[in-house]
């Protein structure tokens, strides 16, 4: 090696030295450990989320699932409104007042004025198996037991969304673990398992007040419906996503631009799926245009609503099967003994059509592999 | 050369050990960015520029490395040692020994960084506002002391007692760390800590470290290659100020992920308690009035997104100021950036929020200023060897000419 | 039966027979120069900018074809369509462009797996949209697996099959862009429509321009059951049709909006009223005449121009139209592929003068020649630049493709000032293929370019859309990349000279040569070392950390380093002439790294098409200059074990 530049002094060369090492070591994070735990004290901070506690805070809306949504209140959201927030329709009892939402309490009402009761809806994600434990969470509260299975199997139900939950119904002394606490408290509550997730409606309150609104407790489950689909947002059309597995005696038709799938089924008749954007107009219009199809009169939309369910991608369908005649729009051709079988699924921003009508005789002999068909419906992946 | 110079001088500063360190490093950062690929970028930076040493895997092959810190704490001693005291002092050198010493100013600037830089982030919908900016890795425990908000239902904070992740990460059921302040009339004994967790409703499936809770418990999850994606969850009891030990305590679940703290009242006033992520005060408050995002027509390609924010100094005085994409908000020794938007798979007309980074960095400005230092110190130290070769190729050619000519 | 009951939703009906059994006229006259004017200058909104139907066309095609051009003999009035041509045909003749073997199909593999007949074609053949379709269930099918499929875990074969699904969809949304001429709407019918349309059965634009009143009565919801279904038509219609040109832009009262919408976007908000968007309707109408003109070539020439004249005159008001005739030149010159022409008669010409005596007035001549060549191209190349330049307005580099260019003209420029410098002849020849490579390589990744996003000039996300920065790190990097490359082809030469050439026998060959490598190397130090920082710098800018040890980050990085060890070794003598030269030849494989390689490691963002093409060539140019380099080592031992046991045996 050439050796070229200046000598150095012993006493420099350390102290050079020591320099290089001294910033060398100050490479590595020092990673002091401080044990004594002592708390330091400051002014509130903010980092922009909502900084306020709500009074009531429960286990279920500390640790359930959540959104990045506005808070609850917050301007920005009040001028979105509608757009922030889904809209359940149910009718609302006349000694219920709705109060302030919160992320987990989705609806939240007062119940007899200030009478202390309050009966909220929140839904978590969840499975079957849940119900019992949540059960049982809210007899714990009540200082109850865990719950038996004969006593499980024996609890009244009711349908909320839909789907059939157990009545847990529950009194004496009530604490929430937060100060709330009710000397002879009352609690009706119904779960349900739905699409992956559990809904709760829980009232809860003195024992007198829960007791004389049990009844309207179970006419409000009853009447409670999801929100309607917010806007419509294309990118997220089942339409590119469903895939389906068809019996290989139905003839593929070419869909064209409207519909998604088409086949020619037995002899006559025509299967068709298709995805709309939004509601469509609403289930109760869509069996209508379809009973007008095969000359039939408009049914009430309560008798079409109660009719048969099923569920298609997790959502839940109307089953339609229909017996008519049938007049061709357009042309004066009368068929006798038409058939028309489907099922028209809202799902969340748009509505799916399945709908074979033909000859009575095709659609009756179809009518098991229809329904075969439609449960092969699947959504693939994001395109 | 009067004197042999000292040997361990003559090592540190010598060209071997530079083109050694230099190509030491070169084949690091090519093992680190094909590591990328499989192991992500924050793995492949801990075990390859972080770190003293790794064995590298090349097939059957298994090599030992030394890691960045170690290289590049070497380098800086050779630059130290050769760029510095050993070279010759000249005019001709005089361009090298100031790009010597932008190399240095970067390199001392990425140890101010290291050592006094906090790194962190702020998201804000329009209308609300921050006095502190969130780390992205690191914890802390807060108690905060609330009162109502009149006809709300509401509680707001009117202090609070913090203290860092590591007074309370190394707990355990058998050595709790006890959490207490001055003037807080309780004690949090912290009997467990999970770096990454999932705090759900107990079932039959599965096992918690720690007790339940109301039904609910900690699940401990592995650790995740992303520091950000670990949430840490702690398991506590409560006792009142003064309590010689933890038993009759109130048992709490503290998780990252809560969407409300956990609650404790006592002598007729109420407290919140959160594990969050560590809070830096920012110098100024930060008020976002609008947030714009604008996609290029027919593309979901975003072309711009920029907030119009206020910047609230202690006086009170509000200073707007209009922050995006490489234009940050230089003010008080903290720069705020435009960084990100939310939520993900936001519908048309949902309200937006906006993310910013802040950084509190001393050097912030000192790579920059390098970066010109280098670039004159390189114009300085080649220019007039080209110069020199250009007079010299044409002062040939014009003899050749010449001779040609004659 | 079967016909009546297919009549069911005579609406769908009447609407699915929009889509599959458009007007089936054929095209019996060619197309006119002056057609072909107009159809390439007509506006159109796509991937963020206004551009010409030209360069739309020009992509689309060599997306689907890897051709600006298509073979059609027998199939339609030309023997090779222009890119215009066939999109005239997709618009306006879509039964006979379905004919068209357009669709490229690069493995036999693919086409197996989606069950086409391979009996009668080669390897390569095309195949029409006809042939496609025909099994267009199983491509769906596929095509949807591969989707479903994370991109990381696609094979080559799944991302061949989306590609041609992609290709496929896009010649199906095209050709029924206008499929609605002829076939009116059946809204005599509807007895709630009757009175507005008088009891007729109108089309698209008849229709839109009642979209008012038609709205009113869906609002007030007095139109009965047939009405809803064909709202519910109309809307999905607007869904599937979602991938429609972007070609009607807004009128003059809506200047302040920016998203020019095809047919289908504004069937909405006409329903709704919208005036700005009514005002759109004329153009529709103007742009369904064409496609009414049928066979008749006067009556296609006037009405193109009539929609032309319209949409130009809209497009002109809203000050959008003077970079479309700019664009249209841009690509009319070629100014890429001309200069490929001239750097390879660069080459030529010095290769021709290097055989010629030494001073004679031939070799005098060729040499002039390689310089006016080199040169020429080099103009051309920049013009071309700038050109890019005023039409983007961004600084020369903003995407990888124009890394390519800029890399070229920037090794081109010094090459030349180096040869004016030293008059050696050496790296005037280097520059001529420096240039040539760049121009070659700058064709096939516009291939490519063209598969993945459509344009060479696309938009760009925010945080690269600040023109200070691109000017200044950007450039700046690639110059380092530019001289570093140069560099490395000299080294090569010098390699070659010192082991078969006069450098054997004239060492002042070789020390020459050893300048213009050091040199060129210098200057390649200096812009990637501040280009690297000033990287670092804008990144601090954006994110708040100077240096993430990401991996273009660290591709700059490696060039820096390998650059500084090599200038230490020749400081601390470890390296002379030919050690340098080897190790400027690895550098050149740690600058094709960080160029290129440093982009198939961003999984995700730029892997898709990606990883055959480019890696293969990367690979291939790695493995060949690490051969060259341990070929040199071998032979150079080999001849100095010679050289010695000459001297012994003297």
């Amino acid at each position: 090696m050439k050796t070229f530049g200046m000598n150095l002094e012993p006493a420099r060369t350390r102290l050079v030295l020591a320099g290089a090492l001294l910033a060398l070591s100050g490479l590595s994070a020092c990673d002091s450990s401080n044990a004594s735990g002592e708390m330091r004290r400051q002014a509130p901070t903010s980092v922009g989320r909502g900084e306020m506690v709500p009074a009531g805070v429960t286990p279920e809306m500390r640790f359930g699932s959540r959104s990045m949504t506005p808070p609850a209140g917050h301007d920005a959201a009040a001028a979105q409104g509608s757009h922030a927030l889904p809209e359940f329709e149910y009718d609302l009892p006349d000694t219920w007042k709705q109060i302030a939402r919160t992320d987990i309490r989705l609806l939240n009402f007062s119940v007899q004025g200030d009478s202390g009761a309050t009966c909220y809806l929140s839904v978590l994600g969840g499975s079957v198996e849940g119900i019992r434990d949540n059960v049982d969470r809210w007899r714990r509260q009540f200082g109850l037991p865990a719950i038996t299975d004969e006593e499980l199997a024996g609890l009244p139900t009711l349908k909320l969304f839909g789907e059939v939950g157990p009545v847990v119904s529950a009194s004496g002394p009530f604490a929430d673990g937060m100060g709330g606490e009710i000397a002879d408290a009352g609690l009706r509550g119904l779960i349900v398992h739905r699409g992956g997730a559990l809904a709760f409606l829980k009232l809860v309150g003195p024992r007198e007040v829960v007791g004389a609104e049990a009844a309207n407790f179970d006419r409000f489950a009853e009447s409670l419906n999801l929100p309607t689909a917010p806007t419509v947002e294309p990118s997220q059309s089942g339409a590119s996503r469903l895939t389906v597995v068809a019996p290989p005696e139905w003839k593929v038709k070419d869909p064209g631009s409207v519909r998604l799938y088409s086949y020619e089924v037995g002899d006559g008749g025509d299967l068709s799926v298709m995805f709309l954007p939004g509601e469509a107009g609403g289930v109760p219009m869509n069996i209508n245009r379809w009973r007008g199809q095969v000359g039939l009169d408009a049914a009430p939309e309560a008798d079409l609503l109660a009719g048969e369910r099923m569920t298609v991608l997790g959502e839940e369908g109307w089953w339609v099967d229909l017996e008519g005649s049938y007049k061709g729009m357009g042309t004066d051709v009368l068929v006798d003994k038409a058939g028309l079988i489907g099922v028209v699924v809202p799902m969340a921003s748009e509505t799916l059509f399945v709908k074979l009508a033909g000859p009575l005789d095709v659609v009756q002999a179809e009518k098991e592999r229809v329904r075969a068909y439609i449960q092969s419906f699947q959504m693939g992946g994001q395109q | 050369m009067k004197d042999k110079p000292n040997p361990v001088v003559r090592l540190l500063g010598s060209y071997g050990l530079c083109i050694t360190l230099l190509l030491l490093l070169l084949i690091l950062t090519f093992a680190g960015t094909w590591y990328q690929v499989e192991a992500g970028l924050f793995q492949a930076q801990k075990r390859y520029f972080e770190s003293w040493g790794l064995i590298q895997h090349l097939g059957p092959l298994r090599i030992p490395l030394p890691g960045g810190m170690l290289v590049m704490g070497l380098l800086a001693v050779n630059l130290l040692f050769g760029g510095f005291v050993r070279i010759r002092k000249s005019a001709r050198t005089a361009g090298v020994l100031i790009v010597h010493t932008g190399i240095a100013m970067l390199l001392l600037a990425g140890i101010v960084k290291q050592q006094m830089s906090d790194d962190g982030g702020v998201m804000l919908f329009e209308g609300e506002s921050a006095t502190h900016y969130q780390d992205h890795y690191h914890w802390e425990v807060a108690v905060r002391e609330l009162e109502p908000v009149p006809s709300s239902g509401m509680l707001r904070s009117t202090g609070e007692w913090v203290v860092g992740e590591e007074s309370f990460r190394k707990a355990t059921a058998d050595a709790p760390a006890r959490l207490k302040a001055e003037g807080m009339p309780f004690d949090i004994w912290v009997r467990g800590y999970a770096a990454n967790s999932q705090v759900m409703p107990k079932g039959p499936m599965w096992n918690s470290p720690f007790p339940v809770v109301e039904g609910f418990a900690i699940r401990a999850m592995e650790k995740s290659d992303q520091a950000e994606a670990n949430f840490p969850a702690l398991y506590a009891e409560i006792t009142p100020a003064g309590s010689t030990s933890e038993v009759g305590g109130m048992p709490v679940l503290l998780w990252g992920m809560a969407n409300a703290p956990a609650m404790y009242s006592i002598g007729g006033r109420s407290y919140a308690i959160d594990v969050r992520k560590k809070r830096y005060p920012m110098p100024f408050e930060l008020k976002l009035i609008k947030f714009t995002k604008e996609d290029h027509p027919r593309t979901r390609m975003a072309r711009v997104f920029s907030s119009h924010v206020e910047k609230i100094t202690e006086g009170g005085e509000s200073i707007p100021v209009h922050i995006q994409m490489n234009e940050p908000l230089r003010s008080g020794g903290v720069t705020v950036f435009q960084s990100s938007w939310g939520p993900e798979n936001a519908r048309p007309n949902t309200p937006l929020f906006s993310g910013f980074s802040v950084v509190r960095n001393p050097s912030d400005k000192w790579p920059e200023w390098s970066c010109w230092v280098i670039a004159f110190g390189m114009t300085l130290a080649f220019g007039p060897r080209l110069l020199k070769y250009l007079g010299k190729e044409s002062m040939q050619r014009r003899r050749a000419a010449e001779g040609k000519v004659q | 039966m079967k016909s009546l009951f297919q009549t069911i939703a005579v609406l769908g009906a009447v609407l699915v027979a929009l889509a599959s059994q458009a007007f089936s006229q054929k095209r019996t006259f060619a197309y006119t120069p002056e057609m072909l004017d107009l159809l390439r200058s007509i506006p159109i909104q796509d991937g963020g900018r206004i551009k010409p139907l030209e360069t739309f066309a020009d992509f689309t095609l060599l997306a689907i074809n890897n051709k600006r051009s298509l073979k059609v003999e027998g199939l339609a009035p030309e023997k090779t369509l222009s890119s215009e041509a066939f999109l005239a045909d997709l618009l306006f003749f879509p039964e006979q462009a379905k004919d068209y073997p357009c669709f490229v199909i690069a493995d036999k593999g693919t086409a197996v797996a989606i069950g086409l007949e391979l009996e009668n074609k080669r390897k390569r053949d095309r195949y029409t949209f006809n042939e496609l379709n025909s099994v267009r269930n199983e491509l769906d099918g596929r095509a949807m697996e591969a989707m479903r499929r994370d991109s990381k875990n696609r094979s080559t074969l799944d991302r061949q099959i989306l590609n041609l699904w992609r290709n496929v969809r896009l010649v199906e949304d095209i050709s029924s862009e206008l499929a609605f001429v002829g076939h009116p709407l059946p809204t005599a019918t509807i007895p709630a429509l009757a009175q507005v349309f008088q009891g007729q059965d109108v089309e698209l634009p008849q229709f839109l321009a009642k979209a008012p009143q038609v709205g009113q009565i869906a609002t007030q919801g007095g139109g009965g059951p047939e009405f809803a279904e064909l709202q519910s038509e109309l809307m999905h219609l607007i869904e599937r049709n979602m991938m429609g040109l972007g070609l009607f832009p807004p009128g003059i009262d809506g200047l302040d909006r920016e998203t020019w919408t095809s047919w289908s976007e504004w069937l909405d908000p006409a329903l709704m009223g919208d005036s700005v968007t009514l005002a759109k309707i004329p153009m529709l109408e103007s742009l369904a005449q064409v496609a009414r003109a049928g066979q008749d070539p006067e009556a296609f020439t006037a009405r193109l121009k009539d929609f032309h004249s319209k949409v130009v005159a809209i497009a002109k008001a809203r000050g959008e139209y003077d970079k479309v005739d700019k664009e249209i030149s841009f690509y009319k010159w070629d100014y890429f592929f001309n200069s490929l022409y001239l750097f390879v008669f660069g080459f030529l010409f010095v290769a021709v003068a290097w055989l010629l005596s030494e001073g004679s007035k031939a070799q005098k001549i060729c040499l002039g020649g390689a310089w006016v060549a080199t040169a020429g191209g080099l103009a051309l190349l920049i013009t071309g630049i700038t050109m890019r330049c005023i039409l983007r307005h961004r600084p020369p580099v903003s995407t990888l493709y124009e890394t390519i260019l800029f890399i070229a003209a920037v090794g081109v420029l010094v090459g030349l000032f180096v040869e004016w410098a030293n008059r050696q002849r050496i790296a005037l020849a280097v520059s001529a293929v420096m240039g040539a490579i760049g121009m070659f390589m700058a064709a096939r990744y516009e291939l490519q370019e063209a598969v993945t996003s459509g344009d060479t000039m696309p938009s760009l996300v925010a945080v690269l859309d600040t023109n200070f920065w691109l000017a200044t790190h950007v450039t700046t990097i690639n110059m380092g990349y530019a001289a570093g490359l140069l560099a490395s082809i000299l080294a090569h030469v010098y390699l070659f000279s010192a082991l078969f050439g006069k450098g054997r026998r004239d060492p002042k060959v070789l020390s020459n040569l050893y300048r213009m490598v050091y040199g060129v190397l210098a200057f390649s130090l200096l812009f990637s070392v501040v280009g690297t920082i000033l990287g670092g710098v804008w990144a601090n800018d954006s994110w708040g950390r100077f240096w993430g040890w990401d991996p273009k980050e660290n591709g700059a990085l490696m060039i820096c380093l390998a650059e500084l060890a090599l200038v230490h070794a020749r400081l601390g003598g470890y390296l002379k002439g030919f050690g340098m030269a080897v190790g400027t030849v690895l550098l050149g494989i740690v600058i094709a790294f960080s160029w290129w390689g440093v982009n198939l490691l961003n999984i995700g963002l730029h892997s898709y098409g990606f990883t055959e093409g480019v890696f293969g060539w990367l690979l291939l140019f790695i493995f060949s200059e690490l051969a060259i380099v341990v070929l040199a080592g071998v032979i150079r031992v080999v001849q100095s074990a010679g050289d010695s046991s000459n001297l012994q045996g003297t």
